[in-house]
């Protein structure tokens, strides 16, 4: 029985022409749109380096190790990643306030670095630090448990880890990527679209469709179990598709972690079609209102994480934390751009936990609609 | 005859609508039970409620004795529903769709391309199995719309206006399998506002009017209800006032009218009303053209009980 609906609903899904319209073709559309559009932006325009102050301070003179790595990155080069300024306290923070810089790093017990607002220059300097930090932990490691090895090639791994920053931000920081990180976030939650017509044509008072099978010895909870999860079989279906054109043909770079992408978009596709079914379960207007509702609050949502204007995105970030914070689709954006620009996972767990919490909220809300057997009308 | 439904004094408010009135009533195993009633009269909120569909207010509803719930999973693989509106996949092929519906009722593959099969042919669907729904006109869909509910064979098939918006050919079709059906030993609730289809179709016909039960009973039994015997129609080459008032006085007489050379009587309960009418016109000289006589029909039982027609 459950294999039968289970079946039959993929048949429907696939079948509808504007659900595959809205959740593949346009969004294929839309980033071949994206990628014209930039490519023409980009072409001849090179990585701007990035403005940065040291305070110069006693601290920072002693911590040779960050003196060189600052200068080696400072280095006027192809592969130049700051224009590096060494200041005075006072001096950095009015450099900040006129934003001549994009921030400062001061050394006191520990290497921090002050900024005004998010970005993409913020996190380059930040993860530098960041990853400045992981490296001298490794060494620390070593050197207690192996002193020999400080002798043996410790400033090659220093020297290593430099070149490497190189690679990631000299090459590839592009904040066009970002653009296509909220293009995936928007489409996961196209997925929404299937989740609407899931709870559609289930509930006897939404659709006649719902009252047929209502009156059928199915229990509800397997008719629509069987049918969330045709619903994402095929979402996803669609969203590797969907990567699949971004890597293959259009060659964006979305990094190496591949497994980290799929399992984040596939979160992303659960949250989109909880999102639908919310929107489609609490209220009884027509499904086409109910699928206008799930694109605006799509684009919304888009355009929140940034999707056309990328200040966007720092600027809720800052001011209205709370809302970066439910906004699933930045959580796919800042999921996968952390996966890019982050050594470790930590941010992008909290991304994938994010959608995690939204997927659920969205279905215990839904649940109080849901689990009405009988109505007061049809 | 055991009792296949049993609804006791149902009770139905849409806010502070009140759509059904303390409404008692069963169904028999084995007969064709009509429920007529004008539009917004309550047939399809009883059914939903039945069905246990929709809240209610008061009352109770049984089914093969046992309490009617949303959980009660085995009556419910007994009930076959037909909703007076089509909710058919646009995305399934006729055969799909019948397949699908019938599948949530029965799980052996092989029974249901059998049942599936049956269907069609009941319909009359053969031709349009690979058709999509799109692609039917509005009978044919009704008619696909009736074998999803009744694919599975159930023992209780409950019909919201099937024929709502049907053409001829496909009426009779439908009609037609609902008869058989029902031949095939299915207990069958039947509702419309055609009171042809109840007086052709129907062993025991219920009156709804307001959400209330107004009267019940066979074809026979309902028109026994009404104070007319029959009414004459008479076409004539020339009529005058004095004959009307004349006539008006005659025993017997109900209702007379007269208009555009068509005199129009209705008699009350009594004998040889048409012989009367004839040797009235005879002795006064007056020459028609026809003369005929028709039995009361349930929109005249239904006028006389509520003082409005059936169909408006
Ligand atoms: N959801 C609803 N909210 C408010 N009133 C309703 C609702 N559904 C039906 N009604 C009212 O309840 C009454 C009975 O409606 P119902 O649909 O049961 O009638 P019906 O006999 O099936 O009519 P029809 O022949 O038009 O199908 C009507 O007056 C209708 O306006
Ligand atoms: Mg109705």
């Amino acid at each position: 029985m459950f294999w039968h609906i289970f079946i039959n609903r993929l048949k429907i899904l696939l079948r509808s022409k504007s659900a595959i319209f809205w959740t593949l073709v346009f969004p294929i559309i839309l980033a071949t749109l994206f990628n014209l559009a930039f490519s023409n932006l980009t072409s001849g325009e090179y990585f701007e380096t990035i403005d940065l102050a040291v305070v110069n301070n006693d601290n920072f003179k002693v911590e040779e190790n960050f003196k060189d790595l600052i200068q080696s990155l400072s280095e006027d080069s192809e592969e130049q990643l700051f224009n590096t300024q060494y200041v005075s306290l006072e001096k950095a923070k009015t450099l900040l306030q006129d934003d001549e810089i994009s921030g400062y790093i001061i050394v006191n017990d520990k290497i921090n670095v002050v900024i005004k607002n998010n970005g993409i220059n913020q996190s380059t300097i930040k993860s530098v630090v960041d990853n400045y930090y992981q490296v001298v932990s490794v060494i620390n490691n070593i050197s207690k448990s192996n002193p020999e090895a400080i002798r043996n090639g410790v400033l090659e791994k220093l020297n290593e880890s430099t070149s490497n920053f190189n690679d990631v931000s000299n090459e590839n920081v592009d904040p066009i990527v970002v653009y296509f990180y909220t293009l995936i976030g928007m489409i996961c939650l196209y997925g929404g679209t299937f989740g609407v017509n899931a709870v559609i044509e289930t509930e006897a008072n939404l659709s006649k469709k719902g009252a047929r099978v209502s009156v059928s010895p199915v229990h509800k909870f397997k008719l629509l179990l069987a049918s969330f999860l045709a619903a994402i079989v095929i979402h996803y279906s669609e969203v590797l598709i969907l990567l699949g054109y971004l890597l293959f043909i259009l060659k964006i770079d979305l990094g190496n972690q591949i497994l980290p992408v799929l399992l984040l978009t596939f979160v992303g596709s659960l949250a989109g079609t909880s999102l639908g079914t919310l929107i489609g379960v609490s209220n009884k207007k027509s499904e086409n209102m109910k699928m206008s509702i799930l694109i605006s609050v799509t684009m919304l949502f888009s355009f929140l994480a940034g999707m056309m204007v990328l200040q966007i995105k720092y600027i809720i970030a800052n001011k209205i934390p709370v809302l970066a914070n439910i906004n699933p689709v930045n959580f796919i954006t800042d999921g996968l751009y952390s996966l890019y620009y982050y050594n470790t996972l930590d941010r992008y767990f909290y991304n994938v936990i994010g959608l995690l919490v939204f997927t659920l909220v969205m279905f215990l809300i839904s649940y109080i609609f849901i689990r009405r057997k009988k109505y007061d009308s049809l | 005859m055991k009792n296949i439904i049993e609804v006791k004094k149902l009770t139905k408010h849409y806010k502070d609508f009140k759509a059904l009135d303390n409404l008692s009533f069963e169904v028999k195993e084995g007969e064709i039970l009509g429920l007529l009633g004008p539009n917004g009269s309550g047939k399809s909120t009883t059914i939903n409620c039945i069905l246990s569909l929709l809240n209610f207010d008061k009352g109770s509803i049984k089914i093969l004795g046992q309490e009617m719930t949303p959980d009660a999973y085995d009556i419910k693989s007994k009930i076959g529903v037909v909703f007076q509106d089509v909710a058919v996949f646009d995305e399934l092929t006729v055969y799909e769709n019948i397949n699908y519906f019938c599948g949530l009722y029965v799980n052996d593959k092989k029974i249901r391309q059998q049942y599936i099969s049956d269907a069609i042919d009941l319909v009359g669907l053969k031709e349009f199995e690979r058709f999509y729904p799109k692609q039917l006109s509005g009978g044919l869909l009704r008619r696909l719309n009736i074998a999803c509910g009744i694919a599975h064979k159930p023992s209780i098939i409950i019909l919201d206006e099937p024929t709502v918006a049907v053409d001829p050919q496909s009426r009779n079709n439908i009609l037609e399998g609902i008869k058989q059906l029902n031949k095939n030993g299915a207990t069958i609730v039947y509702t419309t506002h055609y009171m042809e289809e109840v007086e052709i179709l129907c062993d025991r016909i219920i009156i709804l009017d307001k959400g209330k039960i107004v009267a019940s009973g066979t074809s026979k039994e309902l028109k026994e209800l009404v104070s007319i015997e029959e009414k004459i129609t008479v076409e004539l080459e020339s009529f005058n006032d004095k004959f009307l008032e004349e006539l008006k006085g005659s025993k017997n007489i109900g209702e007379v009218i007269y208009n555009d050379n068509i005199l129009f009587v209705t008699y009350k309960k009594g004998k040889h009303n048409l012989k009367d009418l004839i040797d009235f016109m005879q002795v006064n000289k007056i020459k028609y053209n026809k003369i005929f006589s028709e039995l009361p029909t349930l929109n005249d039982v239904f006028l006389e009980l509520t003082g409005k027609e059936l169909r408006d």
